[in-house]
């Protein structure tokens, strides 16, 4: 399906002002921009330079430029300045700023507040989404963002709730994250020559160690969690009835797939650690069951047999 | 065709915004390109254009007061009302803004963040080039259309869905907010039916959520704090509970608790609970590490939850 002539048009709207204060860009960069094909964006430029002013003479013309995959706009007749922003686009980014100040630093949560009350006065609007993370600020987390910023490693000592041991760990940090309640790490760990994720609160001590020195450390700062690099283990199969839904809701990040079955919900799900997996099932009873390996069941068996021998 | 009439949009723009005065009705079809036919469909073009622009959020104003016009009405947009003014905005906002603009991956909320900050960035302002964000926000990407409750809220209009928790349900709800609230969304408002302020996890609405009813039908309280309604996990734990703990074991859960006494073969912790579920199944991790020695009825509850007789 072709799309709307109003949405065609409110590009069109927002091409020129956009063009004026990034003359010489690329078509390629420009569709880009705003998100759509290069053979579109020439269509809406072309549409542009035929439209005008009342007598479309070639002065009242809007007029720009863009064989050479260039453009430059000349004559940008009344569309000088952007378009008031939508109630979706100030809603959207105001809920992103929000978001932003609940991870910022003091100082910037401030400047954030000022930002967010600019743009309500400016455009006269109530905010209607509300943004709280309960996470709470961690004095680790400076040291271990200098440490990411500066490509450090530091020396942690860590409290593993996958297998409830404590050990001493060196990472350098890739990236650091909030999911939920909880801010992640992760980091390439020199101790199990791998990429892991590390829990803040439970990183019980750190230290810097400046003179460390990785061999063959291969960072990726932007790229996509790739869940080989974190060890994930796959192939199990669960079945997850209604009552357990919280259960996929925590673990969604490690759910590959999910079908609607008669019961609930089948799951394959990748674990770091399958010990894990049957800890954290074992909790929901006869909620969470086990479809797939044998071993897996077997073992969460052997679980709670451990379990009911001690109430027996 | 689409083109020409996205051409005619343009220039109607165009010209009703190079205007100082009102233009009559009959002069934007006499000289606005793109206006041809009878005097009827002309006049049946005009009146959907115009739907379509404020549909677009573009201010028309229309004028009939003028003796001159007579008994036409004059059109026009304000430069005023068309532009965007933000007085005062720092290269280091627009920094921020294009940050902040960059949360939303492939999620409903994207197209708009993209073409907010596009018009933020055709403002002339350059954008502070020093700013990078070390932390990253993960949270539910939100599958129903956000935008769509914000606006039931904005005008004060009814909701209706599916939701399921114990059992499914039809829930009517005067919405007051949407909110994010460590990493899932959330729709809070009155619930119509259960006459309480309630909140609904996005997640769990089967199907979508529609506005029904009149604009207007509900006042929400105005100074109403979503955080009021959230629970709170800073709260006193209600409930305490003795375990036993092998010794060397379960060190992450001797962390949260209070050292009762040392024996030889385990030692005894008093630990702080407020819901009896989750706490179980934070008990029954440990396996046969952690045994529950008081209360009783919990011994019994966790028993109950591994035979797999609860539902």
């Amino acid at each position: 399906m072709s799309e709307s002539s109003s949405v065609r048009t409110a590009r069109a709207l927002d091409l020129v002002p956009f063009l004026l204060e990034h003359q010489g860009i690329s078509v390629e960069e420009l569709a880009t921009e705003f998100g759509v094909s290069t053979i579109q964006i020439l269509e809406d430029l072309n549409l542009l330079f035929v439209c005008g002013l009342p007598g479309y003479s070639p002065l009242e013309l809007i007029d720009m430029n863009f064989e050479d995959g260039y453009v430059t706009v000349s004559e940008p007749q009344v569309l000088d300045k952007p378009r008031k922003l939508s109630r979706p686009e100030l809603t959207t980014l105001l809920v992103s700023l929000e978001v932003m100040k609940s991870l910022a630093k003091p100082e910037v949560h401030d400047e954030l507040s000022k930002l967010q009350s600019k743009l309500q006065s400016a455009l006269s609007i109530k905010p209607t989404i509300d943004v709280v993370v309960n996470s709470t600020a961690d004095p680790k987390l400076e040291e271990i963002s200098h440490a990411l910023d500066k490509g450090i490693a530091l020396d942690i000592r860590y409290l593993s709730a996958h297998s409830d041991k404590e050990s001493w760990r060196l990472i350098i940090p890739n990236r650091i994250y909030v999911e939920g309640q909880n801010t992640f790490v992760q980091a390439w760990c020199e101790s199990s020559k791998g990429e892991r994720v590390f829990r803040l609160d439970r990183i019980l001590e750190l230290t810097r160690n400046e003179g460390a020195f990785v061999p063959g450390l291969n960072r990726e700062l932007n790229g996509e969690l790739n869940l080989e690099d974190v060890g994930y283990v796959d192939g199990f199969t669960l079945l997850v009835s209604p009552g357990a839904r919280i259960f996929l809701e925590e673990n969604a990040q490690i759910v590959s797939h999910q079908k609607e079955v008669p019961g609930g919900v089948e799951v394959e799900i990748a674990p770091i650690d399958p010990t894990w997996l049957v800890r954290t099932i074992a909790g929901f009873g006869a909620q969470v069951s086990v479809l797939n390996p044998p071993s897996l069941k077997a073992e969460l068996a052997n679980h709670l047999e451990a379990i009911k021998l001690l109430y027996t | 065709m689409a083109d020409t009439k996205t051409e005619r949009l343009v220039n109607l723009t165009l010209a009703l915004l190079a205007s100082k005065r009102f233009l009559k009705k009959s002069e934007i079809l006499r000289t606005v390109a793109g206006y041809e036919g009878s005097a009827e469909s002309m006049d049946r073009m005009f009146e959907r254009d115009k739907d379509d622009l404020r549909a677009l959020g573009i201010e028309i104003e229309v004028g009939d007061l003028d003796a001159f016009f007579e008994d036409e009405p004059g059109y026009r947009i304000s430069r005023d009302s068309y532009s965007l003014e933000v007085p005062g905005l720092s290269p280091r906002e627009i920094a921020y803004l294009s940050l902040a603009a960059n949360f939303w991956k492939d999620s409903t909320l994207t197209p708009a963040a993209q073409s907010g900050i596009r018009k933020l960035k055709s403002l002339g302002i350059p954008a502070a080039m020093d700013l990078a964000s070390t932390i990253e926000y993960r949270f539910e990407n939100p599958k129903i259309a956000l935008l769509e409750i914000t606006e039931a809220i904005d005008q004060s209009r009814q909701l209706e869905f599916e939701y399921q928790s114990e059992k499914r349900s039809k829930r009517r709800l005067a919405p007051y907010r949407v909110l994010l609230w460590n990493g899932f969304w959330y729709l809070v408002g009155q619930d119509l039916e259960k006459e309480e302020i309630r909140m609904f996890k996005l997640s769990r609405v089967i199907g979508d959520i529609k506005a029904v009813g009149k604009k207007g039908a509900f006042l929400a309280p105005v100074d109403f704090d979503v955080r009021t309604v959230l629970p709170t996990s800073a709260k006193e734990s209600e409930n305490t509970a003795r375990v036993a703990i092998r010794k060397g074991e379960a060190i992450t859960l001797r962390a949260n608790g209070k050292l009762v006494s040392e024996g030889e073969s385990v030692d005894t912790y008093e630990i702080d609970y407020d819901l009896i579920t989750p706490f179980l199944r934070r008990i029954i991790w440990y396996g046969d590490s952690v045994e529950i020695i008081e209360p009783v009825e919990l011994r019994i509850q966790l028993m109950t939850l591994i035979s797999g007789l609860s539902q």
